[in-house]
């Protein structure tokens, strides 16, 4: 009988543990998603929503074989502290490198670019994508700055062109800025 | 480095393959969700809403190791619906669900894979009851579990599907 069997990779940094999400992860994501700090990332959300965003987040493992990993502090294990990750929905052509820190509590740590140092070697090496975009709101300062620090340069061909008529962000408000990772960039 | 693992089985019966899903099933399932047919699970709802659903039931498989599977037509290779095991925030317990798409219905194929996946429940997961849950007014859906030997259990009232009924399916020692 035919299966077919997804392999979800633990990546362990100084401090983190990036792993497959779990159904206990769930009330991280709910209450991150359901708050004004969601607000760049498409939220917030009622609960039921956000509840089915993150089983589908776990459902892009299974479509493309890569996809959002949980972070925990080692010395919390059981707390996942934010989403990294590949994301990449049917509807955009290239894979995103995605982060998203869910209580603001663990903000200042240096924790993002930490989880993306790991990420980001994973991605063009083992899972070998060939291309990555972020796509960081317009406004959200804090993301653009994590962008930079991997090295990441805004592209702003493909930024006009995804925001205008036709593109693919043009019903989002706020703007989409779009990010080139290239491999090799990553300080 | 460790690794979490996830099988997501392929199921055959007379007609039909029971199978993970696939991005290339997106636009039938795209299709049902904007159609009226959706209207009992939810629905119609537009592309991007159907991509999260979509998304969701590839990702139950990854939170709870079970799951719905495609459903693929075996004599001409189109996807026809989803059928399967499954158990989202806001269900009573766990459930046999099964959703035919546009041009699939009037065959028996929801009986024939409902039939299959519970029997994969039951001699693979090792459950000993499941129930499906099915929107008060959704007759065609009713008859499919009536036919497998469900009776009704009580009523639910679904956060999205509006009220209702639990049809409980037979237990393995019933079915024997």
């Amino acid at each position: 009988m035919n299966t077919l069997t997804v392999h979800i990779p633990t990546l362990e940094t100084e401090r983190l543990i990036l792993r497959a999400p779990t159904l206990q992860d769930a009330e991280s994501f709910i209450a991150f998603k359901t708050s004004e700090r969601s607000k760049f990332t498409n939220g917030p959300l009622d609960r039921a929503a956000a509840q089915v965003s993150f089983s589908a987040i776990a459902g892009m493992w299974v479509f493309r074989g890569y996809g959002l990993f949980m972070a925990a502090l080692k010395t919390e294990p059981e707390i996942a502290i934010g989403g990294f990750g590949i994301f990449h929905p049917a509807k955009h052509e290239e894979p995103e490198f995605g982060w998203s820190l869910y209580d603001a509590r663990y903000e200042g740590k240096g924790y993002v670019t930490e989880a993306m140092r790991a990420v980001i070697p994973w991605a063009w090496d083992v899972i070998g994508v060939d291309t990555a975009q972020s796509h960081i709101d317009e406004g959200n300062a804090a993301s653009a700055a994590v962008a930079i620090a991997l090295g990441a340069s805004l592209d702003a061909d493909a930024t006009k062109t995804a925001n205008a008529p036709g593109g693919e962000f043009e019903d989002e408000a706020p703007f989409v800025n779009i990010y080139r990772h290239t491999k090799g960039a990553l300080k | 480095m460790t690794t979490t693992t996830i099988h997501i089985p392929t199921l055959e019966t007379e007609r039909l393959i029971l199978r993970a899903h696939t991005l290339a099933d997106f636009d039938a399932i795209a299709g049902f969700y904007a159609s009226d047919r959706s209207k009992f699970v939810g629905g119609p709802m537009s592309a991007e809403l159907a991509w999260r659903n979509m998304s969701q039931e590839a990702g139950h498989w990854v939170l709870q190791g079970f799951g719905r599977w495609i459903l693929e037509e075996k004599a001409t290779g189109k996807t026809v619906g989803m059928v399967g095991l499954w158990y989202p925030a806001g269900f009573p317990e766990r459930e046999l669900g099964y959703d035919l798409y546009e041009g699939a219905t009037g065959k028996g194929y929801a009986t024939e894979a409902a039939t299959a996946a519970r029997a994969y429940a039951y001699d693979v997961l090792g459950w000993t009851t499941v129930i499906s849950l099915i929107a008060k007014d959704n007759a065609a859906s009713i008859a499919v579990a009536t036919r497998m030997g469900a009776k009704a259990d009580g009523t639910f009232p679904h956060e999205r599907f509006g009220e209702t009924i639990i049809m409980r399916h037979p237990s393995p020692e019933g079915l024997s």
